[in-house]
C-alpha cells in the first residue's frame, strides 16, 4: 500500500481526449506547488479557498506559460480528500495534462494510484459506509488495472532496455553480498574498482535512457520539428508565422538562412521545439557548407519534416532529390506562396508527395497557417502513443522510477568512494532494484540468494 | 497424572533455550528427550554463530537465552568475522568444545528451578477440540499439559543414507520419531520433506597436520554475551585444506553409488551447504574446494572434516579421504552421511510460533524447516516465552523484523513458508544497518527484563550504559571544538586543527580515521572521564554511520505504520468482494497479523492491502455506530 503522507496527483477528468480535463494534486504539498506552477493575473494571494481562480500554468524550470487554466484550492479538511487540495482545470491534450503532471511531480508530488483520491477521502472519514462500498468496487478494479498497466509496461519498449540494467545490477548486488555473507568462502567476486566501473556504465545507461525517453522529451522539450526544403521557398516566412513573431530573418535571395534557428512554441497546447534550417540545394558553397551540415543534423533530430516547396515555381531535379534524400522520413508537404500562379500541376504535387500528407498555405500572409497546425496536430499526435494519455503517464512514471533508481546508484557510487564496506552501497542497491521492479516486476532476496548459490560453490 | 504449564518435546538447541525460559518464566516445565545426557548436541560443525548466526545468538542474550554464554563458556577458538567492514555485518563465531557444551547446557537444565528433565519418547498428543491437553509417553503414560512446544529436530520420520544403506534415525545411533510423525500429518498440518548432511570425522592423531595451513583464533576475542569478559578454555587452531583433482575424478567415478545422486532421497537439501559430491558436480569449473578440519572438542581426538559432506558408502568415503595430503593414513571414526526428515510448513504457525490449528502447541527449530543451532534456540526463545506467557493466562508477545533477526526470522517463516533449509541471512533483513551486535542489548533488554528473564542488577547496568552513552552523544552534538582548551597531539597528526574550528566535535569524529581516542585532551579538560573501550565504539558507530541508520530508522517507521493496522485473527476474507480466489486462499490459511504482514506475502499485491484496509475500516465504522446506539429490544 502507498504512503499516506505523499502529495499524489493525477488526471481527475476521463482519460483521452476532450476539450478540458481536470488536474488534481492532494496533500500537504499542494499549496505550495500552486504557488510555483500557478501564476494567477492579479496578485489573488489572499484570495478565499474554494473560489476559482483564472490564471497562467507556468513550467517550473522554464518559466515558460504552458496554459492558461482555471484551478481550485481547497483547505484541509474542507476537501474531497480531507486534505490540502488543488485542481487544476486545463486544456484536454494528453500532452498538456502529461506536463502538467510531469512538473507537478518534479515538485515532490507522485502519480496517485488508481483509487487513492477517494481512498484517501474514505480513511480521512469524508464518506460514510454505503459510499464506502463504492469506493472499495473502485479499488478493486484497480487490481485490473494494474495488471493492464503492468501488462503494458512489460511489453513496452522500456523494459526492453532495462532488462539488461536490471541484470547488471542484480549482478553487482550479488557479488556484494556474497562478499559480505560469506567470508570464509574463497568466492572469485570482483574487487571494488570492477564494482564501481560496472555500477558508473549502469548509470550512464539510464542517463541515455532518461535522456532519449521519447514521451519523457517530448514532454519535457516539445515536439521537434524541422522546416526544410530549397533556398528562398519561404522556409523562414513559415517558421515565422507558426510561431507568429519575426523571429527568422526573411529576404528574396536564396541563402539567407545560413545557421540554425530553433524557438519553443506550443501548437494547440502541445510544446513544440520549431527548427528553420538553411535551403538544400545541389552545389552548396563553402559558406553555406556548415549550415546544410546542421540542416541534415536537425532532420535527423527531428520528429517530424516539414517540407516547403515553392508552388510558384516550376519543379525540377532538385525537389526530386529533396525528396528520395526525405524519403521514409515523417514529413509534411507545405506547398506555400499559394497566393501566387500554382506552376505544380497535381500530377507534380502527387508524385512529390506520395504518402505524405500536404497543405497550401501562404506563410507570407497567412492564409492556411491555421489548418497547417489543425494538420500537424492531427498527424502528429492524432494517432499512437501521444494521444494515449494513459501511456503518456505510464511514461511519466517509468520515468520518475528511472531518476529515482539514477538517484540511488549515485548514492551507492558515492559510499564506495567513501571507501565504506559493501553494506553501505548496498542498502542503496538494494532500493535501486526496488526502483526497477516498478518497471518490471519486483526482485525479493530468496531471489537474490538463489543467484548467489548458482553462481558461486558456497558451503563447507 | 503429572501435569505441567508447559512440555518441551525434543531437547535440542531449541529445546533447551525454550524450557530454561518457560522455567525462569515461573511456569511448571518438563522438557522429555531420548537422552538427558546428550541435550543441545552439536550434530553437526563444532561451531557457533558467524554472520547472521552471531547476531541471533547476541540477540538471544540480550533477552536472557543461554546459548550466548554456555558457547562462550565452552568456546576453544574466537574470531569475529568480517572485522574489516562495518558494524552492521561483523558477527562472533567460534569453535566450541562439543562435548563441555552439553555439559554446560545440561548443568543448566538441572540447575533451573521449575524444570524437570525426563528421559522419554514422546509417541502422541492430546488434543481435545483444536486444544492442546498434553502428551502420551511410549510407557502408554499421559502427561497433562497446558502448552506443548514440539522441537523435534531432525527426528520425525528421519531417516539416515550412507552410500545405498538407509536406516531409520534421528541422527546417527539414535531412533527416529515415527509416531508423532504420523500424529501431524492426521492433525492435517502440511508437512514437507528436507535433507541435510554430515561430513566424515577423522582420528586427529592420524593425521598429518603439516600439511595444511593453521588457522588461529582472534588475539582478543569477542564474546557472544555481553557478561562474558575472558575465554576459559586454553584455545586451539583450526586447519585449512583443499580437494583435489584426484577426489574429484573418486567422486565422478562413483558417482552413481552416493546416496544423493543415486536418486533415493526425495528431500530438498540447503544450497548453502552443499554436499562434496554437489560442489564436484555443479561446479565442475571449479579445481578445489576450501576443507576445514575443526578438532571437536579438548578432550577428544575426533576432527570434523568441514566441506567434505558426504553420502557416499563408507568405502568410497575411505578413498576420498585418502586422497587428500596429509589424509592419507587418516582413519574414519565416523563416516559422513545424508538425513532426511519431516517438516511441517511453519506458515502454520503464528508469530508467537504457536500452530493455528492447535491451541496451545507451538513449532520450534528444524521442525519448522530451519536449519542451525542459532536459528533453533531463537525459535525455542520465541516458543519458551509465548507458551510460558499463554500458560499464565497474559498476552503473547512478538518480535517486529525491524527490532530483530529473531523477528526477521520468525516473519518469514510464518509468512513465507519454506521450501528448502531456512538459515539466516543479514540479506533477509532490509534494516541491516540497525541490527547490529552492538546494539542488541539496547533493541531486546527492554523486552527481556519485562518478561522476567533479565535480572534486576543485569538491567540496572544496561541503563547505566545507556545513559553514558546518551549523556557522551550530548555532549558530543553540543561542544564546538577550539584550539585554546587543550591541545589533541592525535587529532593533530590526522587533521588541521585550525581548519575545523568551530565544528561540534560529533562532526569531526564523522571524518574517516578520527576516534573518540584522539579527542581525549580535550575532553578531560572539559571534565569528561574517558569511557570504556564498548562505549567509545558505540558512540563512534552511531555518529559515523548516522546517515545511513536515519534512513532506515525512517524506512522502518513507515513499516511499522502499517504495521499498526492489525487485522483481527476472525476476519474473514471470503466475505471481501474485492479479492480473488487465490488471494482469499493464501490470506485465510497464513493469516497475517496486520496490513504490513500481509503485503510481505508472496503474490499478494498493494492493491490487495488497500481492500482489506478499506474492509478493516468498515468494520471499525460499523462497532462504534453499533456501540452509539445500541439496538433496542
Ligand atoms: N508571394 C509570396 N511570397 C513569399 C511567400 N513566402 C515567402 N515569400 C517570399 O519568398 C522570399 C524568400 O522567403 P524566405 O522565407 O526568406 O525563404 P527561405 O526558404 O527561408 O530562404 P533561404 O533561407 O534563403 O533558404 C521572401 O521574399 C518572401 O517574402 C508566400 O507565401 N507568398
Ligand atoms: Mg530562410
Amino acid at each position: 500500500m502507498s504512503d499516506p503522507s505523499d502529495t499524489i496527483c493525477a488526471l481527475a477528468s476521463a482519460h483521452g481526449r476532450s476539450a478540458l480535463a481536470v488536474v488534481r494534486v492532494s496533500g500537504a504539498g499542494s499549496l505550495q506547488i500552486w504557488e510555483k506552477i500557478f501564476k494567477v493575473k492579479k496578485a489573488a494571494r489572499g484570495m478565499p479557498p474554494r473560489s476559482v481562480t483564472l490564471g497562467d500554468i507556468v513550467d517550473p524550470d522554464l518559466g515558460t506559460v504552458m496554459d492558461q487554466a482555471i484551478a481550485v484550492c481547497y483547505r484541509a479538511p474542507k476537501s474531497y480528500t480531507g486534505e490540502d487540495m488543488t485542481e487544476y482545470t486545463i486544456h484536454g491534450s494528453p500532452v498538456l495534462v502529461a506536463a502538467l503532471l510531469h512538473c507537478i511531480c518534479s515538485l515532490g508530488a507522485r502519480l496517485a494510484e488508481p483509487g487513492e483520491f477517494t481512498m484517501r477521502a474514505f480513511l480521512n472519514g469524508k464518506m460514510d459506509l454505503t459510499q464506502a462500498e463504492a469506493v472499495r468496487d473502485i479499488v478493486d478494479s484497480t487490481t485490473l488495472f494494474q495488471a493492464q498497466v503492468a501488462a503494458m509496461q512489460r511489453s513496452g519498449e522500456i523494459s526492453g532496455k532495462i532488462r539488461p540494467l536490471k541484470e547488471s545490477l542484480i549482478d553487482i548486488v550479488v557479488q556484494l553480498e556474497s562478499a559480505v555473507e560469506f567470508v570464509d568462502e574463497d568466492l572469485p567476486v570482483d574487487t571494488r574498482a570492477i564494482v564501481l566501473e560496472k555500477l558508473r556504465t549502469a548509470i550512464k545507461d539510464i542517463r541515455k535512457m532518461i535522456d532519449t525517453h521519447r514521451a519523457g522529451r517530448v514532454i519535457r522539450e516539445g515536439f521537434r520539428m524541422a522546416v526544410v526544403g530549397r533556398p528562398n521557398v519561404g522556409k523562414s516566412s513559415l517558421f515565422n508565422a507558426l510561431l507568429e513573431q519575426d523571429r527568422s530573418i526573411v529576404m528574396d535571395m536564396p541563402g539567407t538562412t545560413r545557421d540554425l534557428v530553433a524557438e519553443h512554441t506550443s501548437i494547440q497546447g502541445i510544446p513544440v521545439r520549431l527548427m528553420d534550417t538553411a535551403g538544400l540545394s545541389a552545389r552548396p558553397d563553402s559558406a553555406e557548407g556548415l549550415g546544410i551540415e546542421k540542416t541534415y543534423r536537425a532532420i535527423s533530430d527531428a520528429d517530424a519534416i516539414l517540407i516547403v516547396v515553392d508552388r510558384s515555381r516550376v519543379p525540377g531535379e532538385e525537389d526530386l532529390r529533396i525528396r528520395s534524400e526525405l524519403e521514409n522520413l515523417p514529413c509534411m508537404v507545405v506547398l506555400n506562396k499559394n497566393d501566387l500562379e500554382s506552376r505544380w500541376s497535381l500530377e507534380n504535387i502527387e508524385m512529390f508527395a506520395g504518402e505524405w500528407p500536404r497543405i497550401e498555405v501562404s506563410a507570407k500572409y497567412g492564409d492556411g497557417i491555421e489548418r497547417l497546425r489543425s494538420l500537424i496536430f492531427k498527424e502528429i499526435f492524432g494517432s499512437g502513443a501521444v494521444e494515449r494519455d494513459d501511456v503518456l503517464i505510464t511514461n511519466l512514471r517509468h520515468r520518475s522510477c528511472l531518476e529515482a533508481l539514477e538517484g540511488e546508484l549515485l548514492l551507492a557510487v558515492r559510499s564506495f568512494e567513501e571507501g565504506l564496506s559493501e553494506e553501505f552501497p548496498l542498502m542503496h542497491l538494494h532500493k535501486s532494484l526496488k526502483h526497477i521492479g516498478e518497471i518490471t516486476g519486483e526482485t525479493s532476496v530468496e531471489d537474490l540468494l538463489t543467484e548467489i548459490f548458482s553462481r558461486f560453490c558456497i558451503g563447507k | 497424572m503429572d501435569s505441567y504449564d508447559v512440555v518441551v518435546v525434543g531437547g535440542g538447541h531449541a529445546g533447551c533455550e525454550a524450557a530454561v525460559a518457560a522455567a525462569r518464566m515461573g511456569v511448571r516445565t518438563a522438557l522429555y528427550t531420548f537422552d538427558p545426557d546428550s541435550v543441545a548436541q552439536m550434530s553437526c560443525n563444532p561451531s557457533i554463530g558467524g554472520i547472521a548466526k552471531g547476531h541471533l545468538v547476541r540477540e538471544l542474550d540480550a533477552l536472557g537465552g543461554i546459548m550466548g554464554e554456555a558457547a562462550d563458556r565452552t568456546g576453544i577458538q574466537f574470531r569475529l568475522l568480517n572485522a574489516s567492514r562495518g558494524p552492521a555485518v561483523q558477527a562472533p563465531r567460534c569453535q566450541s568444545d562439543k562435548y563441555k557444551y552439553i555439559n554446560e547446557i545440561r548443568r543448566i537444565l538441572f540447575d533451573q528451578e521449575n524444570l524437570s528433565v525426563h528421559q522419554s519418547e514422546v509417541v502422541g498428543l492430546i488434543i481435545e477440540k483444536d486444544r492442546i491437553q498434553g502428551v502420551e509417553v511410549k510407557d502408554g503414560r499421559r502427561i497433562q499439559a497446558s502448552t506443548v512446544i514440539l522441537t523435534t529436530g531432525t527426528f520425525l520420520n528421519g531417516l539416515i543414507h550412507i552410500g545405498g544403506i538407509r536406516q531409520k534415525a534421528g541422527r546417527i545411533h539414535e531412533p527416529a520419531s515415527e509416531s508423532l510423525a504420523q500424529n501431524l500429518r492426521r492433525i492435517g498440518f502440511e508437512v514437507g520433506r528436507l535433507k541435510t548432511g554430515t561430513p566424515p570425522r577423522l582420528d586427529g592423531n592420524t593425521i598429518d597436520f603439516t600439511r595444511f595451513e593453521e588457522q588461529r583464533g582472534d588475539d582478543c576475542p569477542a564474546f557472544f554475551s555481553l557478561k562474558t569478559e575472558r575465554t576459559i578454555l586454553p584455545q586451539i587452531s583450526c586447519f585449512l585444506g583443499y580437494t583435489n583433482a584426484k577426489l574429484h575424478n573418486l567422486i565422478r567415478e562413483n558417482i552413481k553409488q552416493s546416496a544423493l545422486y543415486g536418486g533415493v532421497i526425495k528431500g530438498i537439501g540447503p544450497r548453502y551447504c552443499p554436499s562434496v559430491e554437489d560442489k564436484v558436480i555443479k561446479f565442475s569449473e571449479k579445481e578445489r574446494h576450501q576443507l576445514f578440519l575443526e578438532p571437536e572438542g579438548l578432550d577428544t581426538d575426533s576432527i570434523y572434516l568441514n566441506g567434505l559432506s558426504s553420502s557416499m558408502p563408507v568405502e568410497v568415503q575411505k578413498k576420498m579421504v585418502a586422497s587428500i595430503p596429509g589424509l592419507e593414513n587418516a582413519r574414519i571414526i565416523r563416516p559422513g552421511y545424508a538425513i532426511e526428515y519431516d517438516f511441517v510448513q511453519p506458515t502454520e504457525l503464528r508469530q508467537t510460533m504457536e500452530t493455528k490449528k492447535i491451541c496451545g502447541l507451538f513449532h520450534a527449530g528444524q521442525i519448522n524447516g530451519t536449519t542451525g543451532y542459532e536459528e533453533a534456540a531463537a525459535q525455542g526463545f520465541v516458543a519458551g516465552i509465548n507458551a510460558a506467557l499463554q500458560s499464565m493466562g497474559l498476552d503473547p508477545v512478538t518480535f517486529p523484523r525491524e527490532e530483530s533477526y529473531i523477528g526477521t526470522m520468525v516473519d518469514d517463516l510464518v509468512t513465507r513458508g519454506i521450501d528448502e533449509p531456512y538459515r539466516m541471512f543479514t540479506s533477509r533483513s532490509e534494516f541491516r544497518l540497525l541490527l547490529r551486535i552492538d546494539n542488541a542489548d539496547r533493541r531486546l533488554k527492554p523486552t527481556g527484563y519485562r518478561l522476567g528473564l533479565v535480572s534486576e542488577t543485569d538491567y540496572v547496568v544496561f541503563k547505566q550504559k545507556y545513559r553514558e552513552i546518551d549523556l557522551l552523544r550530548y555532549f558530543l552534538k553540543e561542544t564546538r571544538w577550539n584550539t585554546r582548551d587543550a591541545a589533541c597531539p592525535a587529532l593533530a597528526a590526522k587533521v588541521d586543527v585550525q581548519a575545523i574550528r568551530g565544528l561540534t566535535l560529533e562532526e569531526i569524529l564523522r571524518r574517516p580515521g578520527i576516534f573518540l581516542e584522539d579527542l581525549d585532551p580535550f575532553m578531560s579538560f572539559h571534565g569528561r572521564k574517558p569511557s570504556s573501550g564498548e562505549i567509545r565504539k558505540i558512540v563512534e558507530i552511531e555518529i559515523r554511520y548516522q546517515g545511513y541508520i536515519q534512513q532506515q530508522v525512517k524506512d522502518a517507521e513507515k513499516m511499522q505504520s502499517l504495521g499498526k493496522r492489525r487485522i483481527p485473527p476472525d476476519f474473514d476474507y471470503n466475505a471481501v468482494d474485492g479479492l480473488n480466489r487465490e488471494t482469499k486462499e493464501k490470506l485465510s490459511r497464513i493469516r497475517p497479523a496486520d496490513l504490513a504482514m500481509a503485503g510481505r506475502i508472496p503474490g499478494i499485491t498493494p492493491a490487495a492491502v488497500s481492500v482489506i484496509n478499506i474492509q478493516l475500516e468498515m468494520r471499525k465504522a460499523k462497532n462504534s455506530r453499533n456501540g452509539r446506539k445500541p439496538e433496542k429490544s
